[in-house]
């Protein structure tokens, strides 16, 4: 397959901007920082019969911001939610392939699948805090729920994952009021901010801007720079310029008729100003999808 | 299987890493029997005694070598998962034991009564010291159809307005209404059998037929129906009512066309549970039914049987063969209960195809 080709020989260029890359200041023992990226290999996935997702292979390089784009129902939701376990959850689903964090399967048999998924965070489309819980207790959600002893100041992890997510200043008066008195893009922040507090090695985004106003977009993408620089982040958007504004790397997805598949994968300049693929291209110009 | 260099177009068998393989069921098998042995030591070396002390050690022994496993392998934290999963497998079983001991025991002891004519003969032919190959309970069966369609038919609009007052208009008597509900679930079903009687049988000339048991039903059934109708309404989002409403729409078609077929799988269940509630109600019919021991396809006049009625003359009769008779009742009704739940999920479940 010529994408595959392609990929193999891009997605191992390393970013300069790895070299020197601050150790994360939230240290949650056992999750070291950054890693060495996620690596998805001859990826599958079927609902019941149904072949969703044919045969993606793609490097996550540790440290970058790779965006998946294509349009709906080619299998980028499906592809993101394989590779954080999340994807099982499904009665009828299936995979077949390989997915390595750090070297190791994920599906590999004997896997820690919770530590795996405290390791892969995610942020999903619609914002999800815990309507029981007030802010300061979603943020800090993630430690209760994964048992983790923490060892430094609380309020100190409160007050920097917050303001990495960066909606400290709206709520750091209101931090023991309940989250859902939140705007839609104050809660997406709050759902990020949970996920940073346990510090995870990637973070998964399905589409966390589909329902933000611009604004709220603009500074969740910040977010998303600022976090690139401890972090691998994979983004699923809608949002062509989007992924052009935050991503290192763009992988287009496309399903034509048949299960989703990968068409093509570059740096995210090159994706779209010249991209290989005709239907990348076609894509890219906005003249389908 | 996992080989990383997955060549293109050759076919990819799915696979499921996440379920239990074989090989994960070894290690349990062998917990199982280790845990087994040990329970047998401990009973014949310590005073522990009895049925209940097997079951306990058993799983204490099986959960603690799982926990064990589990900390070895992954930690505290899943130690600590394995041992509320086998607290949750543990109430399971001992809630669903005695079900199935009932189950059981009404199948065992039931089966003795039943021939074939005990479907189609009635009790005129026979009366409960008859030889078990005589007589039926057809009049019966036809009597319990009766009763549950019929106070089906009286509560079911009853309940689901009352809980569409209560969720949708939300007017001024909510809550009135809803303490009246709640208080309603709590009558004994003796007290509505006796409330018929009164209300209508002794101060008229009526006299005990299908229709008053079913009125007399249909008091017990109300509050178990409205209550589980109100709490699936209540799930239906607020999003589809307000895209109803922004359509256009007035109250009642929105309700109509949108609330009441979302809810519809719920509202199943809360007619099931309603006459699960009822069918093998007996103190009520006492005063109400009257007695027949032929069929009587008439509802509005003359007594009626029903399988709880003959259940509880079988067992009043004292015989041996009168209680072989009231066992087989007992499971002629199980039956009946289960295929009518049957044919409603069938008939009431919307089939919804997922790609």
């Amino acid at each position: 397959m010529e994408t595959e080709a392609q990929m193999s020989t891009e997605n191992h260029t390393q970013p300069n901007s790895l070299a020197g890359v601050a150790a994360a200041r939230v240290h949650v023992p056992g999750n070291a920082p950054l890693g060495s990226g996620l690596e998805a290999r001859g990826v599958h996935a079927w609902f019941g019969s149904h072949l969703a997702l044919e045969n993606v292979s793609l490097d996550f390089a540790a440290g970058t911001v790779a965006a998946l784009i294509g349009p709906s129902g080619c299998g980028k939701s499906t592809f993101i939610r394989t590779l954080n376990r999340m994807h099982e959850f499904i009665p009828s689903a299936a995979m077949a392939g390989e997915v390595l964090l750090d070297g190791k399967d994920i599906y590999a048999s004997g896997t820690d699948v919770t530590r795996v998924r405290l390791q892969i965070g995610m942020v999903f489309q619609k914002p999800n805090p815990f309507p029981s819980m007030t802010i300061g207790e979603n943020v800090l959600a993630g430690l209760k729920l994964a048992q983790i002893k923490y060892d430094g100041n609380k309020d100190d992890l409160m007050e920097e994952t917050l303001t990495r997510a960066g909606l400290w200043t709206e709520v750091k008066d209101r931090l023991g009021a309940h989250a859902g008195g939140l705007s839609g893009g104050q809660q997406q922040r709050l759902c990020i901010a949970r996920s940073l507090a346990v510090n995870p090695k990637v973070l998964l985004m399905d589409e966390p801007c589909s329902a933000l106003d611009p604004g709220s977009t603009l500074r969740i993408e910040d977010t998303i720079s600022q976090l690139s620089k401890t972090m691998t982040i994979v983004i699923v958007t809608h949002n062509m310029q989007q992924a052009a504004r935050v991503s290192d790397y763009t992988a287009f997805f496309l399903a034509d008729g048949g299960p989703g598949q990968m068409i093509e994968v570059g740096p995210t300049s090159e994706m779209f100003s010249r991209p290989k693929d005709q239907r990348t291209e076609n894509y890219v110009s906005g003249r389908f999808g | 299987m996992t080989t990383a260099n997955v060549i293109a177009n050759t076919p990819v068998a799915p696979r499921k890493p996440w379920k239990a393989t074989k090989a994960d069921y070894i290690p349990l098998f062998v917990i199982f029997v280790l845990a087994a042995v040990l329970d047998i030591i401990v009973v014949a070396v310590t005073p522990m005694k009895g049925k209940l002390a097997y079951a306990l050690l058993f799983f204490i022994f099986a959960s603690g070598f799982q926990m064990a496993l589990k900390w070895y392998k992954l930690g505290k934290r899943a130690a600590i998962d394995s041992l509320a999963g086998s607290v949750a497998i543990t109430g399971a079983i001992i809630a669903f034991t005695p079900v199935a001991s009932l189950l059981a025991t009404a199948i065992v002891k039931g089966v003795k009564g039943l021939y074939p004519g005990f479907f189609y003969h009635d009790m005129s032919v026979a009366n409960y010291q008859s030889p078990l190959n005589q007589g039926g309970v057809i009049q019966a069966i036809v009597g319990t159809l009766y009763l549950i369609f019929l106070s089906t038919a009286i509560s079911l609009p009853l309940s689901v307005l009352t809980a569409l007052y209560l969720t949708e208009i939300r007017g001024k008597a909510s809550g009135f209404i809803q303490f009246l509900v709640q208080a309603m679930s709590g009558i004994p079903s003796v007290v509505a059998g006796i409330f018929i009687y009164s209300a209508l049988l002794l101060t008229t000339s009526l006299r005990g037929s299908t229709i008053m048991a079913a009125l007399a039903l249909a008091i017990l059934m109300i509050p178990t129906v409205t209550r589980t109708a109100q709490e699936v309404l209540l799930l239906v989002p607020r999003e589809l009512r307000e895209a109803g409403l922004a359509l256009g729409a007035t109250q009642w078609k929105t309700v109509a066309t949108i609330v009441v077929p979302a809810a519809r799988n719920g509202l199943i269940t809360a007619v099931i549970l309603g006459v699960a509630r009822i069918a093998g109600e007996t103190a009520p019919l006492l005063f109400t039914l009257g007695v027949s021991n032929k069929i009587n396809w008439n509802p509005f006049s003359g007594g009626q049987s029903a399988l709880p009625y003959y259940v509880w003359s079988g067992l009043g009769d004292g015989t041996e063969l009168g209680i072989d008779r009231a066992w087989s009742g007992i499971l002629v009704l199980l039956m009946l209960v289960l295929s009518l739940f049957v044919v409603a999920r069938i008939f009431g479940t919307r089939k919804v195809k997922i790609k």
